[in-house]
């Protein structure tokens, strides 16, 4: 393959809107993203940024009301933002695969894993049935099942949260996919479980070579998992690049402000010893129709002025940190 | 040595799951079905002192919310008491107490969706007694503005909140009877990263205000270390480790304790290989032999699968309950 080198996908200025009776609404707008064969790119944002939406616009997912309605989603050197439900189809399960958030989602409680397995992999290959078992055996070897043969012939509700996550995601690798989208795969399980399937993903994304979207609202799990990060705020990217270069030295005040209040923070070295406060960022996110024009993080951003009326480009640093901010931090943080 | 205000003293607490249908009409037809019972709390010993931040942490499943409504009366223990002041806390799961109040996860579950918010604040105060209907409204009015919310909320809707201002709302109205003990279940796990730090440093100003103490119990290690004065950690609804905060998490005597800390996602870390800790997460309704954390514990030996180990005092107020700690 010569394409290597080069990213698998390439999201140029994505934008999705929401048809409604009164009016278009943007809910995500110029978004662009890149991630290359063998890398993790952390998607991250709090609720309504848009990041499952765009995930969605990357499978080929969106159903009116909602629709693209600018840019490009370059996977492979075809733009999925223009192909056909058709082509979509041959996709979606082959060359793109999807994590969700509840694996219930993914799985048919009435169904074997063996039989749901062997559906997906001749959904996309003409092999022989025998052929379609040892495929799934082997791929629920990868995730971790060591007795994989015996596993077939259970059900889902015969699992717990952790493992039934760990099927799914066997069932998105089952074509040895190109691009895996995760959206929130680990939030509804413990700090044990979490760990077991991100040592997984980080082995499986070393060997396997397929680029990983992992969409979260979880900082630290992108900090421990992802090598390139965007940090998303009421549909856009504010920043993007390198994820240590991101936590370590964030120059969007929203990204900072993030990290500021999580109480992973520093504490504050104040007279007060029992001060144990985080800073927080006030205000809310806008709801959609409440979208300010220019800078969406303006309203609640410290740093803001007039200028900030218009919409700040995204510029590159030099090194890969891409901000879209007319007043960017510099410096790392404490 | 401060006289604790709420104690509990080997408190169980068991369920009985109903068969299913099969299990129900294997039952009928004569046959024999075992019932499952989950044993949610399995003897816990706790003290909470006035006005300190108590954090119970644990993985699902671990009884860390069943302990919660045990400590303010809405559950009765099958076994042990709870006692606050000395006084039991329920009388066949009626709590008896407007000292001890709660706040749920589930913001919207809590409230009311058909009354409007004012009325949810008083109602509690006005039943009990401690304002007239007359000055009811001043009540509320002062219990928005100390949770951050303007007067007009009153005559809303809970729907016509966010989350976080729901949330707000829950903790304006237990704080509406004065408690001397808030229970937060999970209180801030359902919020945006920004919302959840606006809500724990109000929690934070409001216990420095009042002077409540705080049960904070939580999945999420780095909010319970943020906040917490103390920590027990729980585990197939016992206690394996408590502690001051900081000796909790700088010296982890517990090998669950220290699987928990290891495992967690960390900002700082951005190099990290993740490592799995062994075995699968337990059921409540098989507890195994001897020490519950024994199946996945890398110390394990035989000696663990005989004895039960008790809570053993390693340093000032530092507990753990593992006899190879």
């Amino acid at each position: 393959m010569n394409e290597d080198k080069g990213p698998i996908l390439e999201v140029r200025d994505l934008t999705i809107v929401i048809d409604r009776p009164e009016g278009t609404l943007t809910a995500v707008e110029d978004v662009n993203l890149r991630v290359a064969r063998g890398e993790v790119l952390g998607l991250v944002g709090e609720s309504g940024s848009g990041k499952t939406l765009t995930g969605f616009a990357i499978m080929g997912a969106l159903d009116p009301p909602v629709r693209i309605s600018k840019g490009r989603i370059d996977f492979k050197g075809e733009d999925l933002a223009k192909a056909s439900a058709a082509r979509l189809r041959s996709l979606r399960g082959n060359r793109i695969a999807m994590i969700l958030q509840d694996p219930m989602m993914t799985l048919n409680p009435a169904l074997t894993i063996g039989t749901q397995m062997t559906e997906t992999v001749h959904a996309h290959a003409d092999v022989s049935r025998r052929r379609a078992r040892e495929m799934a055996v082997t791929t629920l070897k990868t995730v971790g099942f060591g007795d994989a043969e015996a596993r077939l012939s259970s059900y889902p509700h015969e699992y717990s949260g952790g493992m039934r996550q760990r099927v799914a995601i066997a069932i998105a690798l089952l074509h040895q996919p190109d691009l895996i989208i995760a959206d929130e795969p680990t939030t509804a399980l413990d700090v044990t479980v979490q760990a077991q399937i991100l040592s997984e993903v980080q082995r499986l994304a070393r060997v396997s070579g397929a680029a990983w979207i992992w969409i979260t609202h979880d900082l630290s799990v992108v900090a421990g998992l992802a090598d390139r990060v965007a940090v998303m705020y009421a549909g856009t990217v504010v920043e993007r690049g390198p994820t240590q270069r991101v936590m370590q030295s964030p120059r969007h005040p929203y990204t900072r402000g993030l990290l500021d209040c999580s109480p992973e923070s520093p504490l504050p070295e104040s007279p007060l010893q029992a001060d144990r406060r985080l800073r927080q960022i006030d205000g809310t996110a806008p709801a959609l129709q409440d979208r300010p024009a220019g800078c969406v993080f303006a309203p609640r951003c410290p740093r803001a002025d007039s200028t900030c009326g218009t919409a700040p480009q995204p510029s590159d640093n030099g090194r890969g940190q891409v901000v879209a901010c007319w007043h960017p931090l510099s410096g790392a943080l404490p | 040595m401060t006289e604790a205000l709420l104690t509990a003293r080997s408190l169980v607490k068991r369920y009985e799951a109903r068969p299913d249908l099969i299990g129900r009409l294997v039952r009928r037809l004569g046959g024999k079905v075992r019932d499952e019972v989950i044993h949610a709390v399995n003897g816990v010993d706790l003290e909470v002192l006035p006005g300190e931040v108590l954090g119970i942490v644990g993985e699902s499943g671990c009884g860390k919310s069943t302990l919660g409504r045990l400590l303010v009366g809405l559950e009765e223990p099958d076994a042990g008491e709870v006692l606050f002041e000395g006084r039991p806390v329920s009388d066949k799961g009626t709590p008896l107490n407007l000292d001890l109040q709660m706040i749920f996860q589930d913001a919207s579950a809590a409230l009311n969706p058909r009354r409007r918010v004012g009325d949810q604040l008083v109602e509690a105060p006005i039943f009990h007694g401690l304002v007239k209907r007359s000055e009811a409204r001043d009540l509320a009015v002062e219990l928005l503005a100390r949770v951050g919310l303007d007067p007009t909320a009153m005559e809303r809707y809970p729907h016509q909140f966010s989350g976080g201002q729901r949330q707000r709302i829950n903790i304006a109205r237990a704080l509406a009877v004065k408690p001397r003990v808030i229970v937060c279940d999970e209180s801030v796990a359902a919020l945006d990263l920004s919302i959840q730090a606006q809500i724990l440093n109000l929690l934070l100003d409001l216990r420095d205000v009042y002077g409540h103490a705080l049960i904070f119990i939580s999945h999420d290690l780095a909010v319970v270390q943020r906040i917490a004065d103390r920590i027990v950690v729980l585990y197939l609804g016992r206690v394996m480790e408590e502690g001051a905060a900081q000796a909790v998490f700088t010296r982890a005597l517990h090998p669950y304790t220290q699987a928990l800390i290891e495992n967690r996602p960390s900002l700082a870390d951005t190099t990290r290989t993740f490592r799995a800790l062994g075995g699968e997460p337990p059921s409540a309704t098989a507890l195994p032999e001897g020490c519950v954390f024994r199946p996945r514990c890398r110390l394990a030996d035989t000696e663990c699968c005989k004895v039960v180990p008790s809570l053993v005092s390693m340093a000032k107020g530092h507990r753990v309950a593992c006899i190879k700690a």
